[in-house]
This record gives structure tokens, C-alpha cells and sequence, in this order.
């Protein structure tokens, strides 16, 4: 850890380097851009927007069994609880008539008034409202680390899986008909997604969580006409909001997570702009 | 792809640009002194004490955090102004208590600075926090009460007269002993809960003799094995509001600077002296007020407000949690209502920075009247703004219990 902090200091000329819960805020935020801009690609494609949503509300459920059974690191339990919820969730959407945006909400509130309730039985429910908005500041190294491994399974199933999970999301008979496990394509991916909102909730926070996932890649989606660009841009414009947000929080003592979404939003408007542009 | 992507990186230029001006213009950061001590306090009543103490000493300044947190900081987070603030700190103040948990990691981070607890050593009481267990609520209550008890010794005839229970309350709880409590209630008696009235009204109602009321330590810890499975975290860190208390703060607060900061002792000493004459007189008009205070009771809707009671030796029936966004139990409401009605309680004390919309129902469905009273944990940044909200509750208090004299 030493070594990138020493590395960083001597290539980054800025003042606000020399501090290590910058370092270390900026290193998450290296690592968790790029990895929401290319994940939102793929929810962005397969229109699961709502469901990335619903996952982060599960988080007060998954914690409040964590709390429950007395786990030390609530981690564990968010994070089972979040899969377990993915799982069925998928699983009931398959087996069910009725429509999956009706299915998604009915699954994020009631997981998110069972958390509440067990949450606030105790009565000092403002200890968890930190999830709310995150705190990328106090991010230590060793969860750093985690979202380094978290990219890296996210970098294997995008190389291996993302030509099924693309043809699903453009037709579920066109991907059956090219021999494409649906169930297990769209469960890996509902895993995956999980995962990674239930490691940066805490740092990110789960008002503005999605607003992430998706703000990239519906910006990049308006300008870009095929797909290589189309992760190409969503990467960029994700990491430069991460960046830019960062630093200007840190400069104008701004909410971290909150910028770096406002700038994303910039983007998604400007391009919005662009795209009416072009096609006049 | 060109055309596009030079419109993005045009666009992100742009935006880069804009924040660079916001930066030159806003974002003069305010460099602390680079020489000298840097005393940062971690909120409000700790800056006002930290301000007194470091009052006039050249090189030395106060630096607060969670500026403007309006509030409790049970929930605050630290921003990156914080951070930078306790980057350039040499010595950090804390009240204790459990109530700076947003500082935990930081502090633990950055090891080398300086850490003075305020409440070091000192025995807290519970919060009102309601656990999982059953029981709990009257736990609760039972430990707010007890600090009402001390009172008591001095009024022994009109205690066994007016809690017959007494008696039955110990002898079977007195057997379980809870290392975790022992400390906060030392020689204070857990009699005299009105929750036990009404518990065991049928079991017995013989006047007992004052012996009854003769225990040793333990008899204080009369909790039930779940109140400290789940209260870890659950001690009323408001000390300050407990003018005594507060004054203990100031000499710690005193000591620790002394001893980390020895070429300033002579002039945090006087600046001590002088604080402490200050409070002092507090305490003596609060003295004043003890005798008719004593033994009234109250519902507080900000567990601050223990403390007050703890010095004036009122009894805290209930301790309704307001702070934070959660909501009350229906259920809850009405337990107090019953409670006001059953005690015949006259006064409710809210806070300020809170809605008092639930005190003022209460209010509206009984007879006790809503007193707001200040908790001390914002206000202006003066030194004297402890002295001048002390002296506001006060008045307060002489004027609710005056006119309930009359």
C-alpha cells in the first residue's frame, strides 16, 4: 500500500494528495468508476435500472439480519442476503405473470420495511442512516482490495458472457435460439450486480448508488452508435465524474458521493443535447 | 466516433474548467497555522469549553469539527474539511461517552495525534434507547431513576411513605449482578421506581423502615441478563448538561492540555480557574432551585436532559427518543400518556432543534404543560454560550416549578 501511496504522491502534483483519506478515497473511486460505467452498460441494456435499485434497498434487510444474529461484520450478511434476494427475485419474475417492474417494487419495499422495522426497534436508527448517502472518506485499504477483486470478476464475466447476456437483452428467443442458458446468464448477472452494490453502498450510499450505475451509460447510450463506443464513453464519462466529483468536494467541502452524480448528470444532459443535435 | 468523442472530452474540458474557477474563487482553503497548537474539538459544548481554557494563548488555536451540524452528532459524517482540519491537529478533544463514533476510524487512522476524553473516567447514564428484550423499557426507566434516589437519603420519612415496594423490589433482583452497571450507581439505591409501584402495588404495601433502603452496591445493578447483552453502545453521553459533570470535563480537558502542551500550563490554569469560578455560580443557582425540583417528576424527549434532572434530582419517568428520524411507536405515545396521567406529571422537557410536535400532543391529551429547554449541543460560537444557555434553562425551570407552587 505504501508503495502506491509514495507513487502517487510523486505523480499527482496536488495538494490534497498529500492526505491519506484522499489517497485512499481516490483509489476507490479509480477502481469503482470504471467499474460502474461498464457494468451500467449491461443494466442499462437489459433494462434492469429498477432492479440495481431494489438490490440497494435490500441492503437494511440484509443488515438487519446481520444485526439480528449478531454478526460482527454486517458485510456478510448484506451481502448473502443480497444474492439470496437476487436469486428469488429472478426467480420469481420467470415464474410469474405478472410484470417485472411490479415484481422488483413489491420485493425493495418490503425488503426495506423489514429492515426498518428491525432497524428502528431498537430506536437508534440514525446509526445506519450513514447508508444513505455513503462515506467514501473512511474507506480503508483492505476494502479497497475488495473492490479490486470484485473488478476483476466483473472484467471475466464481461469477457466470457457478454455476447449472451447482449443477445438476451435484445431477445430472449434470439438468445434461446443460439443455445444461451437464460436462467443461469441472467442469475450470474443478478449475483454480480448484487455483489457489487452491496460492497460500494457504504461508501457510495443508496440514494445515490444507481444514480452511478446508470448515469454513465444513459449519457454515453444518447451519443454512441455502436458498442464499442458505447463502453467506451460510459468508462469515460464515469471516471471523469468520479475524479472531477471528488476533487471538488474535497475543494469546496461538498458531499463526495452527491457530486460526483450531479457531474454525471451534467454529462447525461449535455449529451441528451447532442443526440437532438444530431439527429435534426 | 471523432466528432463524438471530441464533443465529450469538450464537454468534460468545459466542466473541468468551471470547477477550477468555483475552486479559485470559493475554494480559498483556510490554512490553520502551521506553527503552534492545533487544538481541534470534536463538537460544540467541547469547542465551548476548549475556547475557555486556550482563551487569549498565543500559538495555540481552537478548531472545531461538524461546524454546523445542527443536532446530535450520533449520525454526523465527517467531511473532507474535517479530515483536512484533523490532518493539521495536534491535540483532539472528545466529550466521551460514546457520542463522536463518526471519529472512531479517523482516529484510530491517524494515531499520532493526541486524543483527551473529557469524560474520562466518568460514569455515565443509560440512553433511552429502547432494546430487542421485553423488559427493557422498565430497565430503562429504572436507570434513569436511580440517579433520583441520592435525593432520597435526605428524605427518608416521605420515601418509605410514598413507595411501600421498595422492599420486594430488591430483594429478588438483588441477586443478579451486572459488572456493567455497578460502576454508574454507586451507592445510589434502585428504589423508588414508580414502574414498580404500579408492578407490585398487590404484593405488598407495608410502610417499611428506612433499613429497607440500606444496601450495598450491587442493588443498583438490578438488570435483567439482556439489558447488557444488547446496551453496549447505549450510554447517555450528554454529561455536560450536569453543571458538576461539566466542570470535571473542564479540569480533564485542563489536565490533558497541561500535560501535552507544558509551556502554556500557567495560562490554561488561570483560564481554568476563571471558567470554573464562572460555573460555579451555575451550580449555586441551581442549588437554589434543587429544593423545589427535588423529586418532581418529568418526561424528557431528549436524553440530554437526564443529566439536568440528574443534578436537580428530579425523577425522569420516561425518556421519549426523539432524535433521529425514527419514528414513534403509536404505542409508545400512548404508554407515556398513561404514564403522564398515572404519575399526574406535570412538566414534558423538549429541545430545541427538535420538533415538539409529539410533545405538544402529549401536552394537548394531559395535563403537564411542554417546557423547551436548551440541550447545549449548537449554539453560537462565544465563550460564554455555555454560561448564557445554563442560565436560560434555568429560568426556565424556576418558572415551570414556580408557578407550579403557586
Amino acid at each position: 500500500m505504501d508503495t502506491i501511496y509514495h507513487l502517487m504522491e510523486a505523480v499527482l502534483p496536488f495538494e490534497f494528495i498529500s492526505y491519506n483519506f484522499m489517497k485512499n478515497a481516490l483509489l476507490a473511486v479509480l477502481v469503482i468508476t470504471p467499474l460502474f460505467g461498464m457494468l451500467g452498460t449491461m443494466i442499462v441494456n437489459n433494462k434492469l435500472a429498477f432492479f440495481s435499485d431494489a438490490l440497494g434497498h435490500s441492503v437494511f434487510t440484509g443488515m438487519a439480519i446481520g444485526v439480528i444474529l449478531g454478526i460482527g461484520d454486517t458485510n456478510l450478511s448484506t451481502i448473502a442476503f443480497a444474492v439470496v434476494f437476487a436469486l428469488l427475485l429472478n426467480f420469481i419474475k420467470r415464474n410469474n405473470t405478472a410484470s417485472t417492474d411490479t415484481i422488483i417494487s413489491v420485493f425493495s419495499s418490503t425488503s426495506t420495511a423489514i429492515g426498518l422495522v428491525i432497524l428502528s426497534s431498537g430506536g437508534n436508527f440514525s446509526k445506519y442512516s450513514s447508508l444513505f448517502v455513503g462515506d467514501v472518506l473512511s474507506i480503508t485499504p483492505k476494502e479497497i482490495g475488495l473492490l479490486v477483486i470484485i473488478f476483476a470478476v466483473t472484467l471475466v464475466f464481461f469477457v466470457t458472457c457478454f455476447n449472451k447476456l447482449h443477445s438476451l437483452s435484445l431477445n430472449t428467443s434470439l438468445a434461446r435460439s443460439k443455445g444461451v442458458n437464460i436462467a443461469t446468464i441472467e442469475n450470474l448477472f443478478a449475483v454480480l450486480i448484487a455483489l457489487i452494490v452491496m460492497l460500494s453502498i457504504k461508501w457510495v450510499g443508496l440514494l445515490i448508488l444507481n444514480a452511478l450505475l446508470i448515469l454513465p451509460a444513459a449519457a454515453s447510450r444518447n451519443i454512441s452508435s455502436n458498442m464499442r463506443e458505447y463502453h467506451l464513453f460510459s468508462i469515460l464519462i464515469s471516471v471523469f465524474s468520479g475524479i472531477l466529483g471528488l476533487i471538488l468536494s474535497y475543494y469546496l467541502n461538498l458531499a463526495t458521493g452527491p457530486m460526483i452524480v450531479i457531474i454525471s448528470a451534467v454529462i447525461f444532459f449535455s449529451t441528451l443535447w447532442m443526440k437532438g443535435r444530431v439527429e435534426s | 466516433m471523432k466528432r463524438k468523442l471530441k464533443f465529450l472530452l469538450s464537454v468534460m474540458l468545459i466542466l473541468s474548467l468551471i470547477s477550477y474557477g468555483a475552486i479559485k474563487i470559493q475554494g480559498k482553503n483556510k490554512q490553520y497555522q502551521e506553527e503552534g497548537l492545533t487544538i481541534v474539538t470534536s463538537f460544540y459544548p467541547m469547542y465551548i469549553a476548549a475556547l475557555n481554557i486556550a482563551d487569549g494563548i498565543d500559538g495555540v488555536q481552537v478548531v472545531n469539527l461538524t461546524e454546523n451540524q445542527t443536532g446530535c452528532v450520533h449520525d454526523y459524517q465527517l467531511t473532507t474539511k474535517d479530515m483536512r482540519t484533523l490532518s493539521g491537529a495536534q491535540v483532539v478533544i472528545l466529550n466521551g461517552g460514546d457520542m463522536e463514533e463518526f471519529m472512531e476510524d479517523v482516529l484510530n487512522q491517524q494515531e499520532e495525534i493526541q486524543v483527551i476524553d473529557s469524560s474520562a473516567g466518568m460514569d455515565f447514564l443509560t440512553g433511552s434507547t429502547h432494546n430487542h428484550s421485553g423488559e427493557s423499557y422498565q430497565e430503562d426507566n429504572e436507570l434513569y431513576n436511580q440517579y433520583s434516589e441520592e435525593i432520597d437519603h435526605d428524605h427518608t420519612d416521605e420515601e418509605s411513605s410514598n413507595h411501600p415496594e421498595d422492599d420486594h423490589d430488591h430483594t429478588d433482583e438483588e441477586s443478579s449482578n451486572h459488572p456493567e452497571d455497578d460502576h454508574i450507581h454507586t451507592d445510589e439505591e434502585s428504589s423508588n421506581h414508580p414502574e414498580d409501584d404500579h408492578d407490585h402495588t398487590d404484593e405488598e404495601s407495608s410502610n417499611h423502615p428506612e433499613d429497607d433502603h440500606i444496601h450495598t452496591n450491587d442493588d443498583s445493578s438490578n438488570q435483567s441478563e439482556s439489558s447488557h447483552v444488547h446496551t453496549h453502545s447505549n450510554l447517555n453521553g450528554h454529561v455536560w448538561l450536569n453543571v458538576h459533570r461539566y466542570m470535571q470535563q473542564i479540569q480533564t480537558i485542563t489536565e490533558g492540555l497541561c500535560e501535552f502542551d507544558p509551556t502554556h500550563e500557567a495560562m490554561y490554569r488561570k483560564n481554568e480557574d476563571k471558567y470554573l469560578e464562572q460555573l460555579q455560580s451555575i451550580k449555586e443557582e441551581i442549588e437554589s432551585i434543587k429544593e423545589i425540583a427535588n423529586g418532581a417528576e418529568i418526561i424528557i424527549f431528549h436524553d440530554s436532559f437526564a443529566y439536568l434532572a440528574e443534578e436537580l434530582g428530579m425523577e425522569v419517568v420516561h425518556a421519549v427518543n426523539t432524535d433521529g428520524e425514527t419514528a414513534l411507536s403509536a404505542g409508545e405515545i400512548a404508554e407515556v400518556i398513561e404514564e403522564i396521567n398515572l404519575h399526574d406529571i406535570k412538566y414534558l422537557f423538549t429541545e430545541e432543534q427538535y420538533e415538539h410536535t409529539i410533545a405538544d400532543r402529549i401536552e394537548a391529551e394531559t395535563n403537564a404543560t411542554v417546557y423547551v429547554m436548551d440541550s447545549l449541543v449548537t449554539g453560537g460560537v462565544n465563550k460564554d454560550s455555555y454560561l448564557k444557555g445554563m442560565k436560560k434553562n434555568i429560568e426556565m425551570l424556576k418558572e415551570a416549578l414556580l408557578k407550579d407552587q403557586k
